[in-house]
């Protein structure tokens, strides 16, 4: 067999899985798109702010609203002990404009 | 075109013919590839989820502050804010957490009032089992999908929890969530808010804080401005602030980890570096014998180029189509352990594929650019030496 057909079989089998691919990622992201869709619909109607990363500490699960002020703060990369406190920003939460600004 | 066919045919003979020389460089190209291509598009899909749901977030969220910690609100404060122009609606909202010490289960209880009782009876949402509480129905529960696993209910529709005072409630669910709305639902226990009330022992005229929706964007600002003045102790949090701090979260958690990634990146340069500027002696008599043949130094190049290209190129669909299946139909299973950390209870994720081209076209320059410089740079120093050289395989 001259090299070229074989080349030709490793270009189909790539066409071939990216095809598949392509599908594959086509039915996730409809599945996804209704999801995402689904969500913002129960977010709406039961006034949620936050999606669920990870709920081993409170300032994970609700993360715009830790706290940034308080003495022994409850904000990703505080002192803690859990893992994925290292893990998330310690300037998460920002201080809002109109306080940056200086007093409200 | 009946030459390049040609070069074409013996580029792809000669990787097959090499192919234990090739593979090593392949397997880490497509390893270097995937980890940087699972990180942008697991990040890239957890900002558009967050995104998405903070979309619908209430434009403004007040607390009562006190101590600098978060203390329940007054109800009548809501109907004070209700008077500030702009301002659509102020919902008090009662909710909070609760460990499960035998399961180690962290949940969130959300009370729901009876006007979103009935929308979210009447409205079209997916469930995994039952529905929503028929509205007025009491000691009625709906949870996320996550949650009859993670306190193994094992299919009971009863379940218990005990409440401040360490009295035993019982609660039967109406409904589970679908997996669908996991990202949002997964640890959620909602029921009605008079029940929740009572769980928490909260007092009729406290709330844990009030929602506020406000219908121009323009005015948020000014309204927030206007909250914090007719409630000095309150802290308002406004939803661009809550997206800024998740923008925040992910691009912080992004540069991480693609900065540990440099570390691979630099030592796969290296690994090319050594590949490419040795050539073997098989390879350069190979060399010599095509250029004894008549070959030009255009061609060498060329068959080259058509040979990198082949590499790097199926090495980079590999790699990146590899990522895609680890991202969307694993759940990004490898970082699992840091995403989720210690939570007994998380997510079932369904990914949304989102495609930025930007990150991905820089792995793309960083990983194919060198590969094709250095196979082109080892075939110009070898299409410039001397035949006699080349097919004695001494060094040059």
């Amino acid at each position: 067999m001259r090299p070229c057909r074989g080349l030709l079989i490793v270009v189909l089998l790539f066409f071939l899985a990216g095809l598949a691919g392509v599908l594959y990622l086509g039915r996730t992201a409809d599945h996804g798109l209704r999801g995402l869709n689904e969500k913002q619909r129960i977010a709406a109607v039961l006034g949620l702010s936050d999606p669920v990363p990870a709920t081993e500490a409170r300032y994970i699960r609700h993360l715009s609203m830790a706290d940034v002020f308080a003495p022994f703060q409850d904000i990703p990369a505080g002192f803690d002990i859990f893992p994925s406190g290292s893990f998330y920003s310690p300037r998460a939460v920002p201080l809002p404009d109109y306080m940056e600004r200086g007093g409200k | 075109m009946n030459r390049r066919l040609n070069l074409l045919d013996y580029a792809a003979g000669s990787i097959l013919r090499r192919y234990s020389a090739h593979l090593p460089v392949a397997a880490v190209f497509i390893i270097v590839v995937f980890l940087a291509a699972s990180v942008i598009l697991t990040l890239s899909s957890l900002k558009k989820e967050a995104a998405n749901i903070l979309a619908a977030a209430p434009e403004l969220t007040v607390q009562e502050m006190s101590g600098g910690r978060q203390t329940p609100i007054a109800v009548d404060i809501a109907e004070k804010i209700r008077s500030v122009t702009g301002v659509e609606s102020a919902r008090p909202r009662i909710w909070g957490y609760l460990y499960e010490p035998y399961a180690g289960v962290n949940l969130t209880l959300w009370g729901v009032d009876e006007i979103t009782g009935e929308k979210m009876f009447s409205g079209d949402f997916s469930f995994r089992e039952g529905g929503f509480y028929k509205p007025g129905e009491r000691w009625k529960i709906v949870v996320g999908e996550k949650v009859p696993q993670a306190l193994n209910l094992k299919g009971r529709k009863n379940l218990t929890f005990t409440d401040g005072q360490g009295k035993l409630k019982s609660f039967e669910i109406a409904g589970v969530f679908s997996s669908v709305s996991s990202m949002l639902t997964a640890d959620l226990v909602i029921m009605p808010e008079k029940d929740l009330r009572e769980f928490f022992h909260m007092d009729k005229g406290l709330a844990t804080d009030i929602a506020v929706t406000v219908k121009n964007p323009a005015e948020i600002p000014m309204a927030a401005v206007k909250i914090s003045s007719l409630c000095p102790s309150c802290r308002v949090i406004s939803r661009t602030w809550m997206q800024r701090a998740y923008e925040a979260v992910f691009n912080f958690r992004g540069g991480l980890v693609l900065l540990l990634w440099m570390g691979c990146l630099v030592s796969f340069l290296i690994l090319l570096w050594n590949k490419g500027a040795v050539l073997s002696g098989l390879e350069k008599r190979e060399l010599g014998i095509l250029k004894a043949a008549g070959w030009s130094f255009e061609d060498i190049l060329e068959l080259k180029i058509m040979e990198g290209a082949m590499i790097s190129g199926a090495s980079f669909t590999g790699g990146f189509a590899a990522a895609c299946i680890h991202v969307y139909g694993f759940d990004a299973v490898l970082f699992r352990p840091v995403l989720f950390g210690w939570s007994v209870l998380f997510p079932s994720m369904n990914l949304v594929p989102v495609f930025s081209f930007g990150p991905l076209f820089l792995i793309l320059i960083l990983t194919v650019l060198p590969y094709m410089a250095v196979s082109l740079l080892s075939a110009w120093k070898s299409a410039t030496m001397d035949i006699g050289e080349l097919i004695r395989g001494e060094d040059g």
